[in-house]
């Protein structure tokens, strides 16, 4: 089975079923079997081959789940790709990749040319929108996405197979630099059975989706609701959550789906809580641990019908790995759950033992659905994937019943909002600053964000830096969700006698009153 | 000071932490162009109500009224004419 299979599969079941709704517009699922089709056909023609990759960046809308299952549809790995990355980022990203071909917007990506002067690899270019002009110097083919899309459909590429890489989604490395994470075909199918045999969706589901599909969590919703022949309402405007909810009624959705602080923002900010939400049939919440209280006050003010899913996943493991079943929600508030149908997890302690009841270790997760490791990283991956499984980062105790709850992080991570961040990349960024001598950058609690990003600055003597130069410095290269919300100036860190920061120490200091 | 020269000057030391090259025309959409996200909103209705004394009842946030510093300017006009 691959990924492209799911499409086809439900096409084929019910090729007048709505695939996808966006802004009042509905794709059936014929529709997206036909234009992926001619995306793949184009890119074939183009050149574009088994194992290539081809990069996608686009915000969450027809165009791109058909470009999704175009790329696939020819063979091609997809390079899923953050719209909210600095023009930097997007070229180092692009860079790592390889990719030959890139799909986009032509907002997104406003000098082609400099993408393909600064991209050795990158021979292609389709943007929506506007027809891209450049000069033919470059050797690459610039082509507007109506164009490509004129070409005649492929019949599928016959050789892909599980094994074959089906996306790289790039997320926050432990050293500092993203590492993409490779998907393969058989590792987003395994994860989207097992998703399906809990969360048990139907043909006549859809869900309210305002997570990106470059975001793991977001790419599940997709295929979850693809093989099951269910329908993706996509709304891209979060930040005005009343509109959200108006989509959700209007649409009939029967699921939504979040992070925290989608679900504190809807809670401080609209009516949700008050709303009967007449054909909502279940909620679900991952990329992050929600509080006790938020996951309580969600649950008591809503109607018992509604199934609440608290989730937990990482990227690394194509989205999913555990999930707390709704009905044990009242009992275990601030538990991530159980190991989903299909994934084991373990909790060790540092020499690969596994720990008590009660005794904190690293959970250790083993399954189908885990990645074939980080795209160019042998190193980092092979610090990661062990013979036990995935080692996640996070540490968490288990509950007499086997209930997992996180407790900490063994890597510099702060997961802010949706977003995994790592305070290298951040730290390294306010180092380039000729004012600063020293930084470190922790994560602090928020009540919306779970963690807000905070700066522990040292200056250099005799220099001038006040935040908001240093915060103008990072927003130089660092996107809008990696900027620290507080610069901090300090004589001093706190370091232990080896001279390493003492990050717990800081986290401490940060949360006391001032 | 005028309430447009208020509006743009919020914007850009807060979202763009005083660079005001990247903010361009005031009718530059602030979410399609990554200067302002969920937060962001949040923040702007406080900056709506704290200093420009309005009350924003929810129903408000929409991009029609938010999304941009010409729709900000309408929007704060039109209340206040409701308002006097």
């Amino acid at each position: 089975m691959t990924v492209h299979r799911m499409l086809l599969d439900a096409a084929a079941r019910m090729p007048g079923a709505v695939a996808l709704s966006h802004e009042g517009r509905h794709v059936d699922y014929a529709s997206l079997v036909d234009d992926s089709a001619r995306v793949a056909g184009f890119l074939r023609d183009a050149g574009v081959r088994h194992g290539d990759r081809v990069a996608l960046l686009l915000e969450n809308s027809r165009e791109y789940v058909t470009a999704y299952f175009g790329i696939l549809r020819a063979g091609a790995c997809c390079v899923a790709l953050n719209h909210a990355n600095g023009g930097q980022t997007q070229l180092e990203l692009l860079r790592d990749s390889g990719a030959v071909a890139l799909w986009s917007r032509d907002r997104h990506v406003p000098d082609p040319a400099c993408y393909v002067a600064a991209c050795p690899a990158l021979r292609l270019v389709v943007l929506e929108g506007t027809a891209p002009v450049c000069a033919s110097a470059t050797g690459a083919t610039f082509v507007s996405a109506g164009n490509a899309l004129a070409a005649a459909p492929v019949t599928d590429a016959g050789t892909v197979g599980p094994d074959d890489l089906a996306l790289i989604l790039y997320t926050s490395g432990s050293t500092g630099a993203p590492r993409g994470v490779m998907l393969s075909h058989g590792n987003l199918v395994a994860n989207t059975h097992q998703i399906l045999a809990y969360l048990r969706l139907r043909s006549d589901d859809s869900v309210c989706c305002i997570l990106p599909f470059h975001y793991s969590f977001g790419n599940s919703l997709l295929l979850t609701h693809v093989r099951c022949g269910g329908r993706v309402v996509v709304d891209n405007r979060f930040a005005f959550p009343q509109q959200v909810l108006a989509t959700l009624a209007d649409e009939r959705c029967t699921g939504f789906s979040g992070v925290p602080s989608h679900y504190a923002i809807l809670c401080a900010r609209t009516d949700f809580l008050l709303r009967r939400h007449e054909h909502l049939r279940y909620l679900t919440q991952a990329g992050g641990a929600m509080s006790p209280e938020l996951a309580r006050m969600i649950r008591e003010a809503l109607p018992a019908r509604i199934d609440v899913h608290v989730m937990y996943g990482q990227t690394e493991a194509s989205a999913r790995l555990a999930s707390v079943p709704p009905d044990r929600l009242r009992d275990k508030y601030g538990s991530i759950g159980l190991a989903i149908p299909g994934v084991t997890l373990t909790v060790r302690r540092p020499d690969g033992s596994e720990c008590d009841v009660h005794e904190p270790g690293e959970i250790v997760a083993a399954g189908p659905n885990v990645m074939r490791g980080y795209w160019n990283a042998p190193a980092e991956s092979a610090a990661v994937l062990g013979q036990d499984g995935l080692r996640t980062g996070d540490v968490a105790y288990r509950d007499e019943d086997g209930f997992l709850y996180v407790v900490d992080r063994l890597r510099n991570m702060i997961k802010a909002g949706a977003n995994r961040v790592g305070s290298l990349e951040i730290e390294a960024t306010l180092l380039r600053h000729p004012a600063v001598a020293e930084a470190c950058v922790i994560g602090v609690p928020d009540e919306l964000l779970g963690e807000a990003i905070e700066a522990w600055v040292v200056p250099h003597e005799r220099s001038f830096a006040d935040e908001k130069l240093l915060l103008r410095h990072c927003a130089l290269s660092l996107a809008a969700y990696k900027m620290p919300r507080r610069v901090r100036f300090v004589a001093a860190l706190p370091r232990n006698s080896a001279g390493k920061v003492l990050k717990a120490a800081l986290r401490e200091t940060a949360s006391r009153p001032e | 000071m005028e309430l447009r020269s208020m509006i743009r000057d919020f914007v850009v030391e807060n979202f763009l932490f005083g660079d005001d090259t990247r903010l361009g025309s005031d009718d530059l959409s602030l979410l399609d162009n990554g200067i302002m996200d969920s937060l962001g909103v949040m923040d702007l209705v406080a900056f709506l109500e704290s200093r420009l004394g309005l009350q924003v009842p929810d129903s408000d946030l929409v991009p029609q009224n938010l999304d941009s510093v010409d729709n900000l300017v309408a929007y704060v006009e039109r209340r206040r004419a409701t308002a006097a």
